[in-house]
């Protein structure tokens, strides 16, 4: 796996996460924010997913799926640094603990 | 000896009676019930799963028998399996929110580590790629990775 390919497959993780974020924050039922935010946040997270799906599409083109799946799971590790970074949340055992493995499987399938 | 055989006895045959009672209802069961145990909250996180990994599956399936090489190419856009995928991306999407409204997040988010584990098993089975020792013993870290940073996962959405 090149480092392009690497950033590709990030690109289209994080653009999935956004998604899911926007989404989520269009869906809210509890939630002070009016009808035109939610629309704008459910066109964003459109945008966002189909983006990411596409992406998604031109990397299976090219590699098995049983490749490239696993570096799915760096969406936890993209939504840690996003908690830690505009949250300010602290980083708990568990966290630090499960990143790594996560880092360590997708450099193990990277590898093969 | 006798009295607790006896008291067993009467245990199991309330419990037939119980049971029989279950079927009876089953078997009565009309439609509304048929219908709210499919939407048990559960139940849809299973369907949520399931349909998240077929989803990856039917699209890597599209991807390599029905894509022509410019991806711009009409029939790309009226591609089955691709299709399929979208739809059950959708559908796998939808269950989940809805059992979300009353599975904790948590467990949704611990559940979702069983992902890996299918994605691998299905792209063995129904794609026939051969997975080396070294790529399994990646995928099986990264699950166990995605079941410990599950809490804190789970935090961070819910405030983000």
């Amino acid at each position: 796996m090149t480092f392009f390919i690497f950033c590709l497959v990030l690109f289209s993780i994080a653009c999935s996460v956004t998604g899911q974020i926007f989404f989520k924050h269009a869906m809210a039922e509890h939630s002070k924010s009016s009808a035109s935010r939610r629309k704008l946040d459910l066109g964003r997270g459109v945008l966002a997913m189909t983006v990411s799906f596409f992406t998604w599409l031109a990397l299976l083109h090219k590699f098995d799926l049983s490749y490239l799946y696993p570096f799915e799971g760096l969406d936890r590790v993209l939504l840690a640094f996003a908690a830690w970074l505009i949250l300010k949340e602290k980083m708990s055992r568990d966290l630090w603990i499960g990143l790594i493995l996560i880092c360590l499987g997708a450099m193990f399938v990277a590898g093969s | 000896m006798k009295f607790g055989l006896k008291s067993a006895m009467s245990n199991a045959a309330g419990k037939q009676n119980k049971s029989d009672k279950i079927l009876t209802d089953t078997v009565k069961g009309d439609q509304g019930s048929r219908k709210s145990r499919f939407f048990h909250p559960y139940l849809q996180l299973l369907i949520s799963i399931i349909l998240a990994a077929a989803s990856q599956i039917f699209l890597k399936i599209g991807v390599d028998t029905q894509f022509v090489s410019p991806w711009y190419t009409a029939s790309n856009f009226f591609s089955f399996w691709i299709w399929s995928g979208i739809f059950s991306t959708i559908g796998s999407l939808f269950s989940w929110l809805y059992a979300l409204k009353s599975v904790p997040l948590i467990v949704a988010y611990n559940l979702a580590a069983m992902n890996h584990i299918m994605v691998a098993l299905g792209s063995w089975l129904f794609l026939g790629e051969a997975i080396s020792y070294q790529r399994w013993i990646g995928i099986l870290v990264v699950a166990l990775g995605v079941l410990f940073v599950a809490r804190p996962a789970a935090r961070a959405e819910e405030k983000l």
